[in-house]
């Protein structure tokens, strides 16, 4: 029988299973906003073009986002899916994901727009 | 108020040039997230899904128009121009840089503020009635004895490193309003048969996930013992609170495992060998603290002016006054509570205009003062009654007008999943649904007193369980779903809400909270609240109701 994949953190205090297509996300440093691993190495605050990732590739870009700490504070991998060219929040944690990438429901001011 | 000495003055400069090194040092990566984060933690700093958010002290709630100004300015300066008043009756920013937190500490010193033990496994701010020194209701000002607390616990070695955070309020009413039987120690001023004032001291209470009312382990505890008494209690805990496994390391777990008798003994024990002379303050000390809390120069039965009058010509008013001007233990002075709860705006949140708007009121009409309450408003404690008017007038096109103290819409919500790392769900919006649907003040008024309170996760930051109406959310499979909690208290009736079924999707939750509350409103009995009547009735016919939705 093959081994489970791997059990991973899904943030906050959420766990789950390395399976499916994954991002990495973190938090900038220097002032928390949320952020994702591109193909390039480096960080942007919109979801919509990071690198996507599976199965051993994807614990391997998680190790190498940890040891970037002068960057990011948090790294873990979130489930995605990639619609057409852009890549979107899937999963248990949607709506956690959802809310990380867009910014608070409650008033279009405190928008991801807003802080980009 | 209290201000601060040279001493105190000093701390808080050093303490903000520590954490600057300390923030530049992580920033150029001369230590490591692991090694960072119990030192902004320490700061009151914290990352939450968005951002970091920077969690400020009002020790026991009480602020100065200075102090207002000052927390509007960082709002609009380094925030999304807005603060949110917590349930510890802090303020805390949710967009704060890390990189400018030194700044913001540095400007807060500048008017007598910090972020020190506002997080971290210490004693938190000591929190109080909102009302003290001037309810009607009240035996004496307690602020005094909250400030000595606070002096004790800051930075004090022993207990800096606790089993778990820490949590301290104290009452001088008969009603309870700094929920003192849900915190780690509630300390609620009484007189003895002798007609001496001192303490009931009550230890274990405590929401979260293994929620308890607080037990009495002393009827009656002199004043002036009060250091040495807590001392006591805090190395029964310090010595005996699990460290082993975070979910059972309050205080409550102790107490509750041990019994509250064999706790009150190990207390007692440890108090009766303690040398109380060297931790218990000396009278005159006592004395000195407290004439910073002197009451204000109020004048002599001031005139009430168009106090009377207004209320006849502007039934608005007259409903304001109903719902959030309170008794004062002055003749013509009033306590106005200012909602935090206009649908508008997340429960809680308050603007820089409206901060400075408050700042200019207090200096202007009540002697320089602005309370926080731990149910996420602001209070104006003395107010003649002849301003009352103007006042009200100034705050309606800030927002700051709705007359809903203590009624369905005044809400406690904690941030939830819009901006929390640990929540499950959202608990603004719901709470803004729910307000939006009870918006008619008619119909609030009507249903009356009804405390609604909203977590979302078990973390309990909301105080869903001692709700009125309690409402939980939870994960499931990914969906937000809601558990209704009824029953729950955190006045002196306090009692821990009962579960009455199963989750309700976000789609069911507000029609079955208007049908509770239609159920109350048919079988309530004269002068009976919600609780009231669910306390008469019990849970089976309120749980039918809640599910015929």
């Amino acid at each position: 029988m093959a081994d489970k994949p791997a059990k991973i953190s899904t943030g906050g205090v959420k766990k789950g299973r390395n399976e499916g297509e994954k991002a990495v996300t973190a938090n900038r440093l220097s002032d928390g906003i949320t952020v994702y691993l591109y193909e390039d190495g480096s960080w942007h605050d919109s979801l919509r073009g990071a690198a996507v990732f599976e199965g051993d590739d994807a614990l391997a870009a998680l190790e190498q986002a940890t040891v970037e700490e002068t960057i990011v504070v948090g790294p873990y991998l979130m489930d995605v899916v990639q619609d057409g060219e852009t890549v979107v929040p899937a999963g248990r944690a949607l709506l956690r994901e959802t809310i990380r990438s867009a910014g608070p429901t409650i008033k279009s001011d405190y928008s991801r727009t807003e802080v980009q | 108020m209290y201000r601060y000495d040279e001493f105190d003055a000093k701390i808080v400069a050093d303490r903000v040039a520590q954490f600057r090194g300390q923030v530049a040092r992580r920033v150029e990566g001369d230590i490591t997230e692991d090694e960072f984060k119990p030192l902004r933690l320490m700061n009151g700093v914290y990352l939450q899904l968005h951002a970091y958010m920077l969690r400020v002290a009002i020790p026991y709630g009480t602020l100065n128009a200075a102090q207002l100004r000052k927390l509007a300015f960082i709002a609009r300066t380094y925030d999304k121009n807005f603060g949110h008043i917590t349930t510890r009756q802090n303020i805390q920013f949710n967009w704060p840089a890390l990189t400018d937190i030194p700044d913001i500490l540095d400007h807060l010193a500048e008017v007598e503020m910090h972020a020190i033990q506002t997080s971290g496994n210490c004693i938190r701010n000591v929190t109080s009635d909102q009302f003290a020194g001037a309810g009607a209701d009240e035996l004496e000002d307690p602020r005094p004895w909250c400030e000595i607390i606070r002096q004790w616990s800051t930075f004090h070695p022993e207990f800096s490193f606790l089993p778990r955070k820490f949590k301290i309020a104290v009452t001088a009413a008969p009603q309870d309003r700094a929920a003192v039987r849900v915190h780690d120690i509630g300390l609620h001023m009484k007189k003895n048969a002798d007609g001496e004032t001192g303490f009931e001291v009550l230890v274990g209470g405590g929401l979260g996930r293994t929620p308890y009312i607080g037990q009495v382990i002393r009827e009656f505890l002199p004043k002036d013992q009060l250091l040495s008494y807590l001392e006591a209690i805090l190395r029964v805990y310090n010595s005996l609170g699990r460290r082993d496994n975070i979910y059972k390391a309050r205080i409550k777990i102790l107490v509750n495992e041990l019994g509250a008798e064999a706790f009150r003994d190990m207390v007692e024990a440890e108090w009766a060998v303690m040398d109380k002379a060297r931790i218990d303050l000396p009278g005159d000390e006592i004395e000195r603290i407290h004439a910073y809390f002197a009451a204000p120069d109020f004048e002599n039965d001031p005139d009430t002016g168009d106090f009377d009058s207004a209320q006849g010509a502007d039934k608005g008013f007259a409903r304001w006054v109903r719902h959030n001007v309170r008794a004062h233990k002055q003749k013509g002075y009033a306590s106005v509570t200012l909602s935090l709860k206009p649908t508008t705006m997340a429960p809680g949140d308050i603007t820089s205009e409206q901060m400075e708007l408050v700042a200019d009121i207090a200096q202007t009409h009540c002697f320089d003062e602005v309370r926080t309450t731990h149910e996420q408003n602001l209070v104006l404690p003395h107010v003649r009654k002849a301003d009352l008017y103007a006042i009200y007038q100034k705050l309606a096109p800030y927002g700051l007008g709705s007359s809903n103290a203590g009624l369905v819409s005044d809400i406690i919500a904690c941030p939830g999943l819009d901006y929390c790392n640990l929540a499950n769900t959202r608990s603004i919006p719901l709470a803004q649904r729910i307000q939006k649907r009870f918006e008619d003040l008619d119909r609030q008024e009507n249903i009356g007193e009804l405390k609604i309170k909203i977590s979302g996760c078990i973390n309990a930051c909301g105080h869903h369980h001692v709700g009125h109406i309690g409402i939980l959310g939870v994960d499931k499979k990914g969906e937000e779903f809601y558990q209704v909690t009824l029953g729950g208290s955190a006045a002196e009736d306090a009692s821990i809400g009962e579960i009455v079924g199963r989750g309700l999707s976000t789609d069911e939750v507000v029609d079955a909270i208007e049908s509770l509350i239609s159920f109350y409103l048919d079988r309530r009995s004269d002068g009976e609240r919600f609780v009231d009547t669910y306390r008469r009735l019990g849970p089976d016919p309120f749980k039918e109701a809640l599910y015929v939705a």
